[in-house]
């Protein structure tokens, strides 16, 4: 019941930065005498090794298999690791692969579990992780009474990558028995579709009822282009046939799936809309009404007239 | 053939809430409840394959919730799923996605389905959890985000692509039956006919408690506990002020930064 | 069903309506028909609005609560539901008064400063609150009289100075004192308000700061000399903002010498343009000018017929959209390549009977979508449309006053919840159709459809009914 172990992922044999991510964490919560060991499974671990042996870590197990992500492999690979060496917490990078093993492998073996997680810290030797709940409008600080081990996956861009070289040993493992029951049968990049294509766009310039009248659309046509934005719009611009229909963003029309950056301007942000962009990253809204529920999804806020806010930001671009 | 699509009943709160007395959760009387997101386009891919083979499918549903959980289930049961399941027992009221896929797993092993499909998530805590839980209890294959599936009922294995980050897709095969967890986005999600609400009121819904699913009170531990719950600091947006010039240099210093310009 | 339905227009009609309603127990259909209930039916639906303390919470923050039922809530509102009360458009001044007796917190003040309906006793009041965010929300809010503005403006903090120099209500004299302390984001304020003193106008034509020119420039008290002079000043910033002003005479615009094309799009939005002007900006190089210039409804109809066989679509469809555009072109552009500007032209309750047909057989999704709401569509189009397989194409319907009974009726049966919600207030929907929607799985639907009965009912004393539907809005 000691010691930490990081599984630190890698997508064709790359290496994720979030990975980093985890050992920093594992580091930050480690206790004295602990061990740090890093797990990596992929063609060439031996190659990783090196690079994974940063911030303190201890240990490095390459595990050699396919670079290709095997949730039953994964799964193997932790099942043994629980049962030989009872590693008090176990710390994965909240990713679409942990997705596939992480909960897997906690249901299988009684874990203490969480996913998501945003802060790691001991209280009083307790360990105590925070994620948040109901769509990021709360925090809640957990605990893991009774859990002799402990699997959480960890926010990405939250912690600091481990940097700062560490002499761990590295212990090669043979890759266990396993059924595993996927085959990777390729990629398919990201759609790249000519036109309006809302789904695929980065940047979306975004335009509601604020607008007011169909001549007022055009001027933020020009600004879309200027900026090198996608123009979307929500659901009465298009209902009033002011613009095309494939530029409405949400529920009734498109999700803006690729979108890192949402400037809505003069959108109220109906539930309507938000199912189609709540989920970006960065959003900015600009509106007139400091109460306009737009704000409470947003990053930025600008309270203020689009017009004159548009007006202005062409001086920019 | 048969395919079980476990659902969940979401809470979502506006901006102006309060906290429980003890401090661990947000008082009942502020949640607005409904379907989660995913559980659509879950639902929706079954309905499909239903709808491609004929009659020969089933899709059951399934839900752990009290009585208010009972409207998700008759929203889906309303776009046309044939018959649903609803677990309760007040000792579930602090179940997480761990406990939920026990109940689930006891379901399935009464169900014998051909094929499992969960939302990727659910949109209150975006545990991500629930589904693949469930694979590894089961010992099934399993893969989660699921964008695109090329199924067969029957077939031994199907074609799938998960959405991973960046918009990157993976193209995978994967033996049957499986756990899926499904993306948004992957159909077109259908909305209950009026009629199809009429009917979904005299659709059989079975309820069950753990108890009649041979579950004790140790399997219903959940594999974490909430000490306290509490609003972020940083809970809104941060607001850019200013005159309307300030306003928008401060937003093109935003843009050009996310932008890499 | 149906008994209710026609008995709305009968004696008791209305009784049996809060009765139905009653007996139902929704929190929406209730609230829907509250606003327009009178006083023994309100008393009668607000055991159901106040069933519980989540349906006061719902109701205090609904923006479609009505007046009366807020300020009922504000009688004895706890800190919660207070605070709902304080963020929500919907309540009234008299409820605004009420909260301010007792508000404890800074947000709830700052909410209430900032309130649409907070009168200027209410802002008088909370001008001396002890909270800067409280006194920055009544120095933004438009109702601040010139006195409390007054009395702000010599406030230390930097945003509530702003905000005064910004307040509609600001007087020449706070202006001046605001000039003297304030930073260049105040005097930038200033030198843009209508009510900004002379001397003050002055200074800022004379200023070196660009930023200030451009707040200037969009002043609408400014002078011909004046504004002649910011629409010659070297930035493009400046000269946009002066472009803009709506006092700019059209003489002083000279298209020739204008190399920005930034500011000859600006130009060709302006309303009154010479001819020679405007034939100027109709050949511009730049395609967004020709854009606007496009749209201008003085553009003769030679021009028109030119950038009607401009390259590009976006152009043509402004030319669709032109209500100086001739039948003829109208005709033309119904069969355009592009489908967004035949859009344009199903959009036109103007287009003639050629055009329309023109369009009919399209399968484009905004072409639909722009007859579906043409009252000049012809009835078995609308039909066809009201039963397309797209949502947001059926949905179009809901906005055609001229649309035939049975594309209402078969939108009233939509299985997308919002199509049903935009039907409700269409003249052709009968008491019968309603009075199903009153049982809609859609809370938006069930309010929107009690609303309508309610009002319906009322409209219809038994003495005068004549069973005409549809006329009662």
């Amino acid at each position: 019941m000691s010691g930490t172990i990081v599984i630190a992922m890698q997508r064709n044999g790359e290496l994720l930065t979030s990975s980093f991510e985890a050992i920093t964490a594992a580091r930050g919560v480690k206790e004295a005498g602990d061990t740090l060991a890093v797990v990596i499974v992929a063609a060439d671990p031996q190659s990783l090794a090196g690079p994974l042996s940063v911030g303190g870590v201890d240990e490095v197990i390459a595990v050699r298999a396919s670079d290709d992500f095997q949730p039953d492999l994964i799964e193997a690979v932790l099942d043994d690791l629980i049962g030989q060496r009872k590693p008090a917490l176990i710390l994965v990078p909240h990713g679409v692969d942990a997705w596939s093993f992480a909960p897997a492998t906690a249901a299988r073996n009684g874990l203490g579990f969480s996913t998501d997680v945003l802060a790691l810290r001991r209280e009083g030797g307790d360990l105590v992780a925070t994620r948040a709940g109901y769509a990021e409008k709360v925090l809640m600080d957990i605990d893991f009474p009774g859990k002799e081990t402990v699997l959480l996956t960890l926010r990405t861009n939250v912690f600091e990558p481990a940097a700062g070289q560490a002499q761990a040993t590295v212990t090669e493992l043979a890759a266990p028995s396993a059924d595993i029951a996927t085959k990777h049968e390729g990629w398919k990049p990201p759609a790249d579709a000519g036109g309006i294509d809302i789904p695929g766009a980065e940047f979306i310039l975004s335009i509601g009822r604020g607008v007011a009248d169909e001549a007022n659309v055009e001027q933020f046509l020009e600004l879309a282009d200027k900026m090198g934005a996608t123009l979307g719009c929500s659901r009465p611009i298009a209902d009033n046939g002011w613009l095309p229909k494939a530029r409405q963003v949400g529920q009734s029309g498109r999700l803006a799936a690729n979108c890192r950056l949402y400037v809505a301007m003069g959108v109220s942000g109906s539930v309507q809309h938000q199912w189609g962009m709540k989920h970006v990253e960065n959003i900015v809204a600009v509106n007139t009404d400091p109460e306009a529920s737009i704000f409470s999804i947003a990053r930025y806020g600008i309270v203020g007239d689009m017009f004159e806010i548009a007006a202005e930001l062409e001086n920019h671009f | 053939m048969k395919i079980l699509v476990p659902v969940k009943q979401i809470a979502s709160l506006d901006d102006q809430f309060e906290m429980r007395d003890d401090g661990r959760d947000v008082d009942d009387d502020y949640f607005e409840k409904d379907l989660n997101e995913f559980d659509h386009f879950s639902v929706e891919q079954a309905l499909l394959i239903k709808e491609a083979a004929g009659d020969g499918v089933e899709v059951v549903v399934a839900i752990v919730g009290d009585d208010d959980a009972d409207d998700a289930l008759r929203t889906v049961l309303a776009k046309g799923a044939d018959r649903g399941i609803r677990v309760w027992d007040d000792a579930l009221a602090g179940a997480d996605g761990i406990v939920v896929a026990k109940i689930l797993a006891k379901l399935v092993e009464r169900e014998k389905p051909d094929m499992v499909f969960t939302g990727a998530q659910s949109t209150d805590f975006g545990s991500a959890a629930t589904g693949m839980a469930l694979a590894g209890i089961l010992g099934w294959p399993h893969a989660a985000v699921v964008s695109h599936l090329d199924y067969t009922p029957g077939a031994p294995s199907a074609t799938l692509r998960r959405e991973l980050e960046g918009g990157l897709e993976e193209v995978m095969s994967i033996r049957c039956p499986a756990v899926l967890s499904i993306q948004l986005g992957i159909n077109q999600p259908r909305y209950a006919s009026l009629r199809g609400i009429k009917q979904a009121k005299q659709k059989q819904v079975d309820e069950l408690s753990p108890d009649d699913l041979g579950l004790g009170e140790d399997d219903l531990r959940p594999a974490s506990n909430v000490r306290r719950m509490y609003v972020p600091e940083r809970g809104k947006a941060e607001l850019i002020t200013g005159t309307a010039a300030e306003q928008a240099a401060r937003l093109a210093e935003i843009i050009k930064e996310i932008r890499g310009m | 069903m149906m008994a209710a339905a026609t008995d709305i227009r009968g004696a008791g009609g209305q009784d049996a309506l809060v009765a139905r309603v009653v007996a139902g127990g929704d929190l929406y259909a209730a609230l829907g028909l509250y606003a327009g209930a009178g006083p023994g039916a309100r008393a009668a639906l607000e055991p159901v609005i106040f069933a519980s303390p989540r349906q006061k919470l719902i109701t205090a923050a609904a923006a479609f609560a009505p007046a009366s039922l807020l300020d009922r809530l504000a009688a004895d509102a706890g800190e919660a539901l207070a605070l709902r009360l304080a963020k929500n458009p919907a309540t009234p001044t008299s409820a605004l008064r009420r909260l301010l007796g007792r508000c404890g917190d800074a947000r709830m003040a700052r909410c209430l400063a900032a309130h649409d309906h907070a009168d200027a006793a209410i802002l008088d009041e909370l001008a001396s609150h002890p909270a800067v965010e409280v006194r920055r929300a009544v120095a933004g809010n438009p109702a601040a009289p010139a006195g409390v503005i007054g009395r702000l403006a010599a406030d230390d903090d930097g945003l509530i100075r702003r905000a005064a120099a910004a307040a509609p209500e600001a007087d020449a004299g706070t202006l001046a004192r605001l000039w003297q302390t304030g930073d260049d984001g105040v005097r930038a304020e200033i030198a843009a308000h209508p009510n900004c003193p002379a001397d003050l106008l002055a200074a800022a034509l004379r200023s070196t700061d660009a930023r200030l020119r451009r707040r200037l420039a969009s002043n609408p008290s400014l002078g011909a000399a004046e504004l002649e002079q910011l629409l010659a000043d070297p930035d493009d910033g400046v000269r946009a903002a002066a472009v803009r002003n709506p006092t700019v005479s059209d003489a002083g615009i000279d298209t020739g010498r204008e190399p920005s094309a930034r500011i000859r799009r600006l130009i060709a939005r302006r309303h009154q343009l010479g001819a020679d002007v405007i034939a100027r900006l109709a050949a511009d190089p730049d395609p967004w000018v020709r854009r606007w210039i496009a749209r201008h409804p003085d553009l003769p109809a030679g021009l028109l017929a030119r950038l009607a066989q401009d390259d590009d679509p976006g152009i043509r469809r402004s030319v669709a959209r032109n209500p100086a555009s001739p039948p003829d072109l109208l005709v033309r552009l119904a069969q355009d390549t592009a489908p967004w500007v035949q859009a344009g032209v199903a959009l036109r309750e103007d287009a003639p009977p050629e055009a329309v047909g023109a369009l009919l057989s399209s399968r484009d999704r905004d072409v639909l979508g722009a007859l579906g709401r043409n009252p000049a569509t012809p009835a078995t189009t609308l039909k066809a449309i009201a039963a397309s397989g797209d949502a947001d194409v059926r949905r179009s319907i809901a906005f055609n006053r001229a649309a035939p009974q049975a594309a209402v009726l078969l939108l009233a049966a939509d299985p997308y919840p919002l199509n049903r919600a935009m039907i409700v207030g269409h003249p052709l929907l009968d008491d019968g159709a309603l009075a199903d929607l009153l049982d809609d799985p859609d809370p938006q639907v069930r309010f929107a459809a009690a609303r309508r009965l309610g009002r319906r009912a009322a409209s219809f004393p038994p003495r005068n009914s004549d069973g005409k539907p549809g006329d009662d809005e």
